[in-house]
């Protein structure tokens, strides 16, 4: 399969540009940085968009075309001095993971990602305070100035709507 | 107790005893059980992960990959890139000399001026040797000798320069909300964190990115450039090309490099690199002549001895001309 429309293509990049920049940025450990790879990929894939097949290994193809370009912009800044300091915050970055597992990572990501807007404002932070900064219930009790039995209940309830919508 | 009930005080991290030996057992039950409460483990584990995504502004980005999609600038570069690349490569000096009846009325800076000189005073620039300046924001500009440039209007939050007349190289320090724009003659280029240089001589333009991506906007056209390339033209017509030569900005990096480079580009890069005339006496043959090396710091008379080196060249000072009459390759 090909993409034939500019439809087409917006749905690939409404599918894969947030993961993309999340990938690229890690890599960067620059957020405008990543957004000019991904999108200057995105442009060079609709001008070769006739020799492409989007069915079978397509997102992993784009993801590689990322991280080539990313290090690329990597190495250039390495090279110089001027950006040795964040060159040296991003060292630790796995080259060798293989790109499939990028992949399927940023993906789950986007979709855990895309999960929380499921969730009323409040239940939000409570949850978010619990599963991404790994806050103990009572100290969100604390923070949020509520009982450890509310916190209980709104994770609860989080957990609800987030197993439904995950299925 | 129903399942559903189970799992979540499961998640939750509030089952019995009792509570757990059910769900081991509802595990067990089936294959789809077993992947079903893996695949909400694997979720319920990975929140943790999610800590530092982030969401990116896909209408911006969507909007500005349309536009570079549906205005591609490449049946334009054929027609125009020849003449306009030869027009643009006259030597600087030139141009550079019929400057200097200009100065006095404007604000004078000088390497290692005055210490009353504060940037906010910076509102005309008019240099005639190579400066450097740090700009409000942080961002870094290296004037090109004989530039003129207007400051007065930039702010930390409205970045804006007016390039009259020379050549610029700038570096601008990343900021997303404030947009750092450059203006010179008919063109506009705006950037949000990178490095680019512009030269604005007899409504010639020319503009090469080093690092990063750049927005040229030429009344309802524009174009968007990436690292590498370069725009060189007039409002009239004006084209893209890809990988660009970049010892474009050799003024600025003081670093010359050429790549199988056939001996009269090198010759052209020499001439605006050290501001003089060198050219070849017609006739010669240079064809067979490539040269592969990168010069940094060195000066006119080392680099044609390396020259005179590999292609045996000879040649003679003709006033403010160089001319080579002989070569060997």
């Amino acid at each position: 399969m090909k993409i034939q429309t500019k439809e087409d293509f917006k749905r690939v990049f409404d599918q894969l540009y947030n993961p993309l920049c999340n990938f690229s940025a890690t890599i960067l450990n620059d957020e405008a940085g990543a957004e000019d790879v991904v999108q200057e990929v995105f442009v060079k894939l609709w001008n070769k968009r006739e020799e492409l097949d989007v069915s079978g290994d397509f997102k992993s193809y784009v993801f590689q075309a990322v991280k080539n370009k990313s290090l690329e912009v990597l190495r250039k800044k390495k090279s110089d001095l001027r950006h040795l300091e964040s060159a040296i915050q991003v060292a630790y970055v796995d080259r060798d993971t293989p790109i499939q597992r990028e992949l399927d990572n940023y993906l789950l990501k986007e979709k855990l990602y895309n999960s929380l807007r499921q969730l009323p404002p409040k239940c939000r932070e409570i949850f978010e305070m619990s599963k991404l900064e790994g806050l103990t219930y009572g100290e969100i009790a604390d923070v949020m100035k509520i009982s450890p039995k509310t916190v209980e209940t709104q994770m609860s309830r989080a957990f609800k709507i987030l197993r439904n919508f995950l299925q | 107790m129903k399942i559903d009930e189970i799992l979540r005080k499961y998640f939750l991290g509030k089952q019995s005893e009792e509570e757990l030996a059910m769900l081991q057992a509802w595990k067990l039950e089936s294959e789809e059980n077993l992947a079903a409460i893996n695949q909400l483990e694997t979720y319920w584990k990975n929140y943790e992960n999610i800590k530092d995504y982030k969401e990116f502004d896909k209408i911006s980005a969507w909007d500005s990959i349309s536009e570079q999609i549906e205005n591609p600038v490449k049946e334009e570069i054929e027609e125009t890139q020849k003449e306009e690349a030869k027009t643009i490569a006259f030597p600087l000096w030139k141009v550079a000399a019929s400057l200097f009846i200009a100065l006095g009325a404007f604000y004078f800076i000088k390497t290692g001026g005055g210490a009353e000189e504060s940037i906010s005073q910076l509102a005309l620039v008019d240099v005639e040797v190579l400066t450097e300046k740090a700009l409000e924001d942080g961002s870094m500009v290296w004037f090109n000798a004989h530039t003129k440039a207007d400051l007065s209007q930039f702010t930390k939050e409205k970045r804006t320069i007016e390039l009259q007349e020379g050549e610029a190289y700038f570096e601008v320090q990343s900021d997303k909300e404030h947009p750092f724009v450059v203006s010179a003659g008919d063109f506009n280029i705006e950037v949000v964190g990178t490095e680019f240089n512009v030269s604005y001589l007899n409504n010639q333009i020319e503009i090469f990115v080093q690092e990063g991506r750049v927005l040229v906007m030429n009344g309802n056209r524009k174009v968007y450039l990436s690292a590498g390339d370069m725009i060189v033209g007039s409002t009239a017509a004006f084209s893209k090309k890809e990988n660009a030569n970049q010892n474009t900005i050799s003024w600025k990096t003081k670093r010359l490099e050429f790549n199988n480079s056939q001996l009269s580009e090198v010759l052209e890069d020499l001439s605006n690199h050290f501001q003089v005339d060198i050219t070849l006496k017609e006739g010669v043959d240079h064809k067979n002549c490539f040269l592969n090396t990168s010069f940094s710091e060195e000066k006119l008379e080392d680099v044609l001895s390396e020259l005179e080196a590999l292609f045996q060249i000879s040649s003679h000072k003709a006033g403010n001309t160089i001319v080579i009459d002989k070569v060997n390759c």
